[in-house]
């Protein structure tokens, strides 16, 4: 039997053959061209997460995506991003309002993206535009959290502890929250925000057993949301911008693996793959696909 | 050979992080003028309040000469999320004209326990978890109601119940309100500020 090229004398020819087996998906893995991965997941995520009833729209989309999902060239096209832009905007202007953040930033990715691949340095232009858009999106979402009164007072976390169902696993196996209670909790809301008079007042009691953890999960993210920002709006020629991609997933694993937030998650990590720097650290695109592989493991396996 | 477009550093670079930043300014402006919940919109405001758009409690009422009646489900068709998230004066006058113009039927509390298997789901569960509901329906017909929430309900004739008789009221208008949630967490209670409303009278009643 001829040996492998990872076989090495003295070494347990089963143990090997584990080695090869885990080596090279990570080896391709390195070898990865990040563009093509960081792009190919936000196209597959337009595709996924387009909710737009109008079928001109989805016809659209689906047109000018799958496509480029399928061929190289046309994923490097800068007015396929364009055209992408274009219709999402076209897709919001009625529901603008209504419409969830992560719409907005893969519409605002789409068009970074487009001009990036116009530029005369196209990967040094995207990475620019991924590091710059997440910065900027975090620092907005630490802003709105610093002056907001509902938030700095506890309130918003005391209440979403009990009332929102992404909060679910922390309010239950960590605070050790009864789930039939909260659950009777949610529904007594549900039903008094639909008939009750809102002049009055519903009673929504935190057990004693909760109390410490919302200003640990109020604190702790504005601290990780103000990381984040900062990490990545710095310049990249100082010391401290090189520590982003470990805030990030710092973020991304105390976060999205606690709440199942699958969207905002996922165009956040294919902006974190595009821009990251191999130079600093081999690992970060493998570090990014298994922060991505948990994201998705914590939105479709029920806990 | 025509040479590829490009486009000049400047604005590849800045083109995306500037139309980020003008999405944010126009929801936060949203948000202090139409009264826009900071979590959708386009400026980042998630996981920061309670008023989530889901949170804000939309109430319509028609007005009678007998008071007023909460209308049971309300139907504005596909702007309804709209007065939720961003209940501008122009879409909350737009809701009230819609259901002002409308035919209702109108029922009486006494009539509540005639009518209740027609009754949404929630509605019965609200009635059945109010204390003060249960309290006047115990006390049978010395009970009164007075005072109690909803004083009236009204329903579209295509859903109104089958059985009781509904009111001779006179409908004169309608309104509808927004309200916000908030949270105290000391008292535990969970409260609502109105943010917005608008009334609009009848055709007849206008004349």
């Amino acid at each position: 039997m001829t040996p492998t090229s990872d076989y090495s004398p003295g070494r347990p020819l089963a143990t090997s053959r584990m080695r090869s087996l885990v080596r090279r998906p990570v080896d391709a893995l390195l070898g990865t061209d990040l563009f093509e991965l960081g792009a190919a997941m936000t196209l597959v995520m337009i595709v996924l997460s387009l909710h737009e009833p109008a079928w001109q729209v989805q016809l659209a989309v689906a047109t000018l995506a799958v496509p480029a999902l399928v061929l190289r060239p046309l994923m490097r096209h800068a007015w396929v991003w364009l055209g992408l832009a274009g219709v999402l905007a076209l897709a919001y202007t009625q529901s603008w309002p209504q419409q969830n953040n992560h719409d907005f930033l893969k519409l605002y990715w789409c068009l970074g993206l487009g001009a990036s691949l116009l530029a005369v340095d196209p990967a040094k232009a995207v990475r620019f535009n991924a590091r710059v858009l997440i910065g900027l999106c975090f620092l907005f979402a630490f802003l709105w959290k610093a002056l907001s009164p509902d938030y700095l007072s506890g309130a918003f976390f005391n209440y979403f502890l009990l009332q929102d169902t992404r909060f679910g696993l922390l309010a239950e196996f960590v605070a050790g929250l009864d789930p039939g209670a909260l659950m009777r909790g949610r529904i007594d809301r549900v039903v008094y925000t639909a008939f009750g008079d809102p002049a009055g007042t519903l009673t929504v009691p935190l057990a004693a057993e909760a109390r410490w953890l919302a200003p640990l999960m109020t604190w702790w993210t504005l601290l990780i949301e103000g990381a984040v920002a900062i990490a990545f709006l710095l310049p990249t020629r100082l010391r401290a911008s090189r520590w982003r991609d470990a805030v990030l997933l710092l973020f991304v694993f105390s976060t999205y693996v606690v709440a199942p937030i699958l969207y905002f998650a996922w165009i956040i990590l294919a902006m974190g793959i595009i821009q990251c720097e191999r130079e600093t650290f081999r690992y970060w695109p493998g570090l990014y696909v298994a922060a991505f592989v948990l994201v998705l493991m914590r939105f479709y396996v029920p806990v | 050979m025509r040479r590829p477009l490009r486009l000049p550093q400047w604005l590849a670079y800045s083109l995306a992080p500037v139309v980020l930043v003008l999405g944010v300014a126009v929801q936060r402006y949203n948000v202090a003028v139409h009264h826009q919940t900071q979590w959708t919109g386009g400026g980042f405001g998630m996981f920061s309040t309670v008023d989530v758009p889901g949170g804000r409690a939309l109430r319509a009422y028609v007005l009678t000469d007998h008071g007023e009646a909460l209308i049971v489900e309300p139907d504005f068709g596909e702007t309804t999320r709209l007065v939720y998230t961003q209940p501008t004066r122009s879409r909350l006058d737009a809701a009230a004209r819609h259901l002002a113009g409308q035919d209702w039927r109108v029922y009486e509390p006494a009539s509540y326990q005639t009518i209740w298997p027609s009754l949404p789901d929630f509605l019965q569960r609200y009635f059945q978890g109010s204390e003060a509901w249960q309290a006047a329906w115990n006390e049978s017909a010395a009970g009164s109601t007075q005072g109690l929430y909803p004083a009236h309900l009204a329903f579209d004739p295509r859903r109104s119940p089958h059985s009781g008789l509904p009111a001779d009221a006179e409908i004169e208008g309608a309104r509808v309100e927004v309200w916000r949630p908030f949270y105290d967490p000391d008292a535990e209670q969970l409260g609502w500020t109105l943010l917005a409303e608008a009334t609009a009278p009848t055709d007849s009643a206008a004349r």
